[in-house]
């Protein structure tokens, strides 16, 4: 059997994985064929509408422009969900490399790169976020660049580590052996067989970057309205709460099942990779 | 023949696997006699480490046993309790493993394990009415360590299980074994991962336990040298069941099953001249499960009897049987 | 073709001079040293075509000369030479010219391979790497190789994990000899293995050496496994070697005490039919790595004297291509230096 068609399987076997899968495809379908779906638009305003609770015509209501609550958050996700890809991918590309890198030379350079992995990784990840957006301004670029800080310590680490176990394995020796060079054994060797717990790593870094573009929009320092992104939905609906509750309330619990979808993705994912439960076979 | 301390009739364990399920064991027979070393024969995949394991209910959770008879001194193991169960394991049957690492608490010193293990049969004791003074519990591990070979005790005891060699943990578990004086010891390749010259120490000191504290044990091991020195019966299991079973002597002298033929031969081949005679191909995955005779694909006098069914076990000696067609 | 080894007189292929290697001590008690010597001062040769057994237990350091000759490691002392040159240094560009001369059999058969790789992509790698046939030749050229090892050609589409260990050993000896190396080191190749399959595949290693010509350097612990590959055989103890003779002068007459400790085995009782008491060694486990400077088989030894705790004695020629460190067996008895 191929071994896309076993990881298949397994992934299908692994309720958690499958679950978060579901959950995933749900929310993308929604962010991607949904939003161009909806018969609203989301930056449009209707003032004949304004903060009208949940009702057939607009599922999540509207907000205090008049705008259809659903439509936005459909589009906001869709940023939301780019903005945190794109800073988790920035942060795996740098971080795995820096990491690999750092392992496979060792002595000074692994020092003094991990030195400096650790002093991002001191700082709590929101509040890192929130200095770097201070420095460099706001915008939807500093919040990629901001997640992508934030997450480089970890998948530098992570690359570090995995990379330092199996540096030792006799099939990288091996091809040490053969004469391939340094460069070669790095991303032919080692690195596919590193991927898997960067992958997860990667998924539920996603969903962290989710919250921490929304929490530096809602503050006003990321996405500038009138883009929709969920932060800023978000921020909207505190401002008015208390005469309309259901825009940051099914806001947030939008945002709490995209999240649950990745996180519940992610540990299927480490499940299934995890080499003491002897499946690394299936994968 | 002494009683049998052990009985086990039609062994099977499956597991529950990916792939489907996986019948590791298929219907084991065998006895266990008072004060006997029996050796368990086989390679990888043969069901040999999941026989034992079976008996002493280690199995994870994936895995289901039954038996049409287990029993322990004439007590019903089947139908204990977990919890009446682990009781008995902890006192009465004790298992000593392939690498003793696991065995060991990573962040206790040697001492703080024998002393458990002092507590433990102090415990045992006082549920039996008796009163046991382990008031210097120390000068007891002591001698028991320097029972079991090693030369240094008071050193050893206070040392964590990492800083010491394969040879001496063994050494240090098999003494934790001795205090326990157990019935049944059921040890599953404990000298694989030791050089020769350990080997054969620890062997000596696995003649000396069983002596000493009159103990029964099964030997789990796929080195047919090591059984032969130490076993008086043995059993070869090949594809999850016993192909062969006899008196250790008369079934390395004159072996009748052709997969004990092959092992025997390739045993003691290295020490003659001449080219060593192979066992083609390879010992089957515990995935296959063939309709005849397991060993028939890789077997130099296979016939049409042996792919029809399973063959049975026929008498061949005394007290010497073998799975195989050959012998009706 | 048997056990006479190459008589080819005039240089060896691979010389050893005075090998050192250190490694951190690690896990190490309270007060031991840092630094370990794992090989300890090891001198050997390696002619074209012969097949040299290196003995010993574990912590004898046999696998790390192995290692280390290959650059694997890297000696803190001593000299490498091969085929002439001085090896020891040579950094990794000066150094792949002859990484096609000096390959690897590993002990673990399945993780010297790729998780990732198909058996068919790891055999054309070092072919395609070294330019030894075209793109469009690799697939044949793999089938060839396969086939030289006994395996199918279907082998290729499959992943290490799906091997078996005695496949998965011939598929590293198939890599191994894509490059057609001079010398190729074995490290315990058969250990790992099921008894049944052990045959197979040191069969195949007699065959593939006599029909190749190649070195092997031969790493073991079981004295009877070399016996029947080797011309010559080398025990190992705690880093420095401590005999060295051809293959049937080792077994017909064994010079170290520790020699004659190995081959005390166990399948002699078997063929007598009978289990032998075995002397039972109530005394110190081996000798740390710290050991006092004397000799390091003095803790064991049966037949130690006085001089024996001075110093290690050195390896000393005696007759025949027979060498032994020992001052009692060997010629130098009363003489510490």
């Amino acid at each position: 059997m191929p071994l896309w068609r076993r990881r298949l399987g397994a992934l299908v076997r692994n309720r958690t994985a499958l679950a978060g899968a579901v959950i995933m495809a749900v929310v993308l379908a929604g962010i991607t064929l949904g939003a161009e779906l909806m018969p609203y638009s989301a930056v449009d305003m209707d003032f004949a509408n304004i903060l009208s609770p949940p009702s057939w015509a607009h599922p999540l209501g509207t907000d205090s422009f008049g705008r259809d609550v659903l439509t936005r958050v459909l589009y906001g996700g869709r940023i939301s969900l780019l903005i945190s890809f794109a800073g988790v991918l920035i942060a795996a590309a740098a971080g795995t490399l820096t990491g690999m890198a750092s392992a496979y030379h060792g002595g000074l350079t692994d020092a003094a790169l991990m030195r400096f992995s650790d002093l991002l990784f001191a700082f709590p990840s929101f509040v890192l976020a929130l200095f770097l957006m201070v420095v460099l301004g706001f915008g939807v670029q500093n919040v990629i660049l901001a997640i992508a800080l934030v997450y480089f310590p970890i998948f530098a680490r992570l690359a570090r580590n995995t990379t330092l176990l199996i540096k030792e394995e006799p099939f990288v020796q091996a091809a040490r052996l053969m004469g391939q060079g340094a460069l070669r054994i790095l991303f032919r060797e080692i690195l596919p067989n590193i991927a898997a717990p960067l992958v997860v790593q990667a998924s539920v870094g996603v969903a962290f970057g989710i919250v921490i573009e929304a929490g530096l929009s809602f503050l006003g320092l990321g996405v500038q309205p009138p883009i929709p992104s969920l932060g800023v939905i978000m921020a909207d609906g505190r401002e008015y709460f208390q005469r309309g509750p259901w825009v940051l309330t099914l806001t947030g619990l939008v945002i709490s099942i995209a999240l649950l979808g990745l996180n519940l993705l992610g540990d299927g994912l480490r499940d299934l990779t995890d080499p003491r439960l002897r499946r690394q076979a299936e994968l | 023949m002494s009683a049998a301390i052990l009985e086990v009739r039609a062994l099977r364990t499956r597991f529950r696997a990916p792939g489907g399920t996986l019948e590791a064991v298929r219907g084991v027979d065998l006895d266990l006699h008072e004060g006997e070393v029996l050796g368990l024969i086989g390679e990888s995949g043969s069901g040999k480490t999941v026989t034992g394991l079976s008996i002493l209910r280690l199995l994870p959770e994936s895995a289901s046993t039954e038996a049409t008879l287990l029993r322990f001194r004439g007590r019903d193991l089947g139908g204990l309790s977990n919890d009446a169960f682990r009781a008995l394991r902890g006192s009465h049957l004790a298992m000593v493993f392939q690498n003793p690492a696991g065995a060991f608490n990573p962040a206790k010193t040697v001492a703080w394990h024998l002393s458990e293990t002092f507590r433990r049969r102090a415990a045992r004791g006082r549920e039996a009415g008796r009163r046991e003074a382990v008031a210097d519990w120390r000068a007891a591990a002591e001698t028991l360590l320097r029972e079991v070979g090693i030369a240094e005790p008071a050193r050893i005891l206070r040392l964590y299980p990492h800083q010491l060699s394969g040879g001496m943990l063994q050494r240090v578990l098999i003494a934790m074994v001795l205090a326990l004086e157990p019935d049944l010891i059921i040890a599953d390749e404990p000298t694989t991962n030791l050089d020769n010259i350990v080997e054969r120490q620890i062997l000596a000191l696995f003649r000396r336990l069983q002596r000493k504290v009159a103990a029964s044990i099964v030997f789990i091991t796929h080195d047919m040298t090591v059984a032969a020195a130490l076993c008086d019966r043995v059993a070869v299991m090949y594809a999850g069941e016993i192909v062969e079973l006899g008196p250790a002597a008369e079934v390395f002298n004159s072996p009748k099953h052709p997969y004990t033929q092959g092992l025997v031969a390739t045993a003691t081949a290295l020490s003659g001249g001449g080219r060593l005679r192979e066992i083609p191909g390879e010992p089957p995955s515990a995935f296959e499960r063939l309709p005849g005779c397991h060993f028939a694909p890789r077997c130099s006098h296979v016939r049409a009897a042996c792919t029809a069914a399973q063959p049975t076990m026929r008498r061949v000696g005394a007290a010497h049987e073998a799975r195989c067609v050959l012998y009706d | 073709m048997m056990k006479t080894g190459s008589d080819t007189a005039g240089a060896p292929l691979l010389r050893l001079d005075d090998l050192v290697v250190e490694f951190a001590n690690r896990h190490r008690e309270p007060g031991a040293p840092r630094r370990f010597r794992a090989v300890d001062g090891v001198s050997l040769e390696i002619r074209p075509g012969e097949v040299v057994g290196l003995v010993g237990e574990s912590g004898s350091g046999k696998t790390t000369v192995g290692k280390t000759l290959l650059r694997l490691y890297e000696p803190r002392a001593g000299r490498i030479t091969f085929r002439g040159n001085d090896i020891t240094h040579l950094g990794p560009a000066a150094l792949k010219p002859h990484r096609r001369d000096l390959q690897m059999i590993f002990q673990d058969p399945l993780s010297s391979l790729n998780p990732r790789h198909t058996v068919g992509r790891a055999l054309a790698v070092p072919l395609l790497l070294h330019r030894i046939c075209s793109r469009a030749e690799v697939s044949s050229e793999v089938g060839r190789i396969l086939a030289s090892v006994g395996l199918s050609a279907a082998m290729r589409e499959r992943y290490p994990h799906e091997l078996s260990g005695g496949q998965l050993q011939r598929v590293a000896i198939g890599r191994a000899l894509t490059l057609s190396p001079a010398l190729i080191v074995a490290d315990e190749p058969v250990s790992k293995l099921d008894v049944s399959v052990r045959a197979q595949i040191l069969n195949l290693f007699k065959d593939v050496q006599a029909q190749l010509g190649l070195s092997l350097l031969f790493i073991t612990h079981d004295l009877h496994v070399a016996r029947y590959l080797c011309h010559r055989i080398g025990v190992m103890f705690f880093g420095k070697l401590v005999e060295l003779a051809p293959t049937e002068q080792l077994f017909s007459r064994p010079r170290h005490p520790y020699t004659e400790a190995l081959l005390g085995t166990l399948d002699d009782e078997l063929r007598k039919g009978e289990r032998a008491e075995r002397d039972f060694v109530v005394g110190a486990d081996m000798a740390g790595p710290g050991a006092a400077a004397g000799c390091r088989y003095y803790a064991r030894c049966p037949i130690r004297r006085e001089v024996c705790a001075a110093a290690h004695p050195p390896l000393e020629a005696l007759e025949a291509g027979c060498f032994v460190a020992c001052y009692e067996r060997g010629s130098l008895t009363g003489r510490a230096s």
